[in-house]
């Protein structure tokens, strides 16, 4: 450990002068940084393999052993997209979570100490996945096609809805911020993920079985309310709503709640 | 330049920190001693902004630590080593790091070199021993070429060879004019490095200064009788002040031999030992300051 022939200016600063200082990492460059923390750790890896791995085999098993009908390429579209609903919001909770888990946040948070900043990043990056993820989905889904033309499986034609691809990146972008939310909120990866995909259903079992809930949870249940953004044939001014008011709950409320409590946090 | 201004931190009703203030000068290292749990985490991690403060000010460059737009290209960091994502490898942590701080990514095999890690740059932080660790902190510590470093208990895990490697780096870093703040609990750790010592126990300062200094007014005599309680009452009645009681019975008094000898002899306490202030050193100075209080503080509980 010999540090003799680091460099140095000369003289060193005693006093912090604002004009020659470095400036401060720029927003992309902070996205950059948590994107390839998301992707450059094995189970990080892993996750993001899965992804792709249930892509292929969701459009697979769609083509080669779906019942008539459910086999245009739409349905492909969505199917493809299993996997990454359900992990987009587990790379979001743990992107988050390991600042505290692993406690990378000491280092983290005292190079950046606008944390605000770096929460924003997180989220950034994890729409950066989903856009990616989309369009991914979209070329596994025309090599089903292709593939299910060379079978004789095929059923319709190439298009894939533009309002469909609209929707489904609304719902991954929205499932990013509550999962960074959750995860913001209950520190705990494992709590954050069993919250997040538990709360669905419990409320979800709710409306099934008390009876005078089950309008309410239309409404409430993230697991409902968010459906229709991954279904084909439009979506009714109701539903919009509805969609509006869980957003507003998991996406922007527990957002804010969670960025407040991370900005004034102790980092230990 | 590194300034503390009356920083308090409570968590309920403990006080982790109590009303904490100094100042280290550029050029100076300052050791930053006291036994585990006085509090020198939690202040350094205020300095640093990680912690909100219960009450006080705490500025590094003359700033506050968290309105420097990148701080880490003024200020090196190292407040945990073990806090690190595992599954990273060395390399790909600096470089993280590097990409944050804007300096081009040579610099990070420059300093992977620089502390030894060169060699396992490329293997998974999960896989390094503390003391690699260690390295791999003051590594990105040093990454941005900062003017300040604050460094929290830098050399436990290293090796003999580590320390005094580590001697020579902060040396080095003081003398072409930088400021170091390092904490430890054991000051041979900081004993051949430090300027100046900031000593801490229970959340309070309970001395500051360079060595002689401290050590100044600090002359006296160190005595054991075979009944403690005897001696300690004919130091009372003769007014000799009594400055603390080891564990092995032994009394520090604030005054010379001949006075203590004279007033064991008076009540008729036969001494075991006795011994001139010349013996009461720094680390003597250290147990006494902060092993009474933490004793205190025991007692309390």
């Amino acid at each position: 450990m010999s540090l003799h022939t680091t460099t140095r200016r000369d003289p060193v600063e005693t006093v912090f002068v604002p004009e020659t200082a470095p400036a401060a990492p720029t927003q992309w460059m902070l996205t950059k940084v948590e994107l390839r923390k998301m992707t450059d750790t094995r189970s990080g890896r892993w996750v993001l393999a899965v992804i792709v791995l249930a892509m292929i085999a969701m459009v697979c098993l769609i083509v080669f052993a779906g019942a008539d009908g459910d086999r245009e390429v739409p349905e492909l579209f969505l199917a493809s997209q299993l996997g990454l609903s359900v992990l987009l919001p587990v790379i979001g909770i743990l992107s988050v979570t390991a600042e505290w888990s692993q406690r990378s946040g000491l280092s983290t948070f005292a190079l950046v100490p606008k944390r605000h900043r770096v929460v924003f990043a997180k989220f950034a990056a994890g729409v950066i996945i989903a856009v990616a993820g989309i369009a991914l989905s979209a070329v596994v889904t025309y090599g089903g096609q292709a593939l299910a033309i060379a079978t004789d499986n095929a059923e319709g034609g190439w298009g894939i809805p533009a309002d469909l691809v609209a929707t489904r990146l609304l719902d991954c972008v929205i499932a990013v911020a509550s999962g960074i939310a959750f995860g913001m909120l209950l520190s705990s990866p494992m709590l954050s993920v069993l919250t997040f995909y538990g709360l669905p259903l419990v409320l979800g079992i709710l409306g099934g079985t008390v009876a005078a809930t089950a309008d309410t949870m239309e409404w409430v249940n993230p697991g409902q309310a968010m459906s229709p953004l991954s279904e084909r044939g439009g979506i009714s001014g109701t539903e919009w709503a509805r969609v509006l008011c869980n957003t507003a709950v998991f996406g922007v409320a527990l957002f804010v709640a969670g960025l407040y409590r991370t900005s004034r946090r102790e980092v230990t | 330049m590194i300034r503390v201004e009356h920083l308090s931190k409570r968590y309920g009703d403990h006080r982790a920190v109590d009303d904490v203030s100094f100042t280290c000068e550029p050029g100076t290292v300052t050791g930053f001693l006291g036994p585990n749990g006085a509090g020198k985490s939690t202040t350094m991690r205020m300095i640093c902004g990680l912690t909100q403060p219960s009450a006080g000010t705490s500025s590094v460059l003359g700033v506050p630590y968290g309105t420097i737009p990148n701080p880490g290209r003024h200020v090196g960091v190292l407040l945990d080593a073990s806090a690190r994502h595992p599954g990273r490898t060395g390399r790909e942590t600096l470089t993280l790091a590097a990409m944050l701080l804007g300096v081009p990514r040579t610099r990070v095999d420059q300093v992977l070199e620089e502390v030894g890690l060169a060699a396992a740059a490329r293997r998974r932080v999960g896989g390094y021993s503390f003391g690699m660790r260690q390295r791999l902190g003051i590594a990105q510590a040093v990454l941005g070429d900062p003017g300040v470093l604050i460094l929290d208990e830098p050399s436990s895990g290293l090796d003999p060879e580590g320390i005094h490697q580590m001697r020579v780096l902060l040396r080095d870093f003081a003398r072409r004019g930088g400021t170091v703040l390092l904490s430890s609990h054991l000051l041979f750790e900081v004993e051949a490095i430090a300027d100046r010592y900031v000593m801490i126990a229970g959340g309070r300062i309970v001395a500051q200064g360079p060595k002689d200094e401290l050590l100044r007014g600090r002359s006296g005599a160190v005595v054991r009788a075979g009944d403690p309680a005897a001696l300690r009452e004919a130091l009372d009645r003769t007014g000799l002040e009594v400055r603390d009681t080891h564990a092995d019975g032994s009394i520090v008094v604030g005054a010379d031999p001949e006075q203590v000898g004279l007033a064991a002899a008076r009540h008729g306490v036969a001494l075991v030992e006795l011994r001139g202030a010349e013996d009461l050193g720094l680390e003597e100075l250290f147990l006494s300051l902060t092993g009474s209080q933490t004793a205190e503080e025991a007692k309390a509980r």
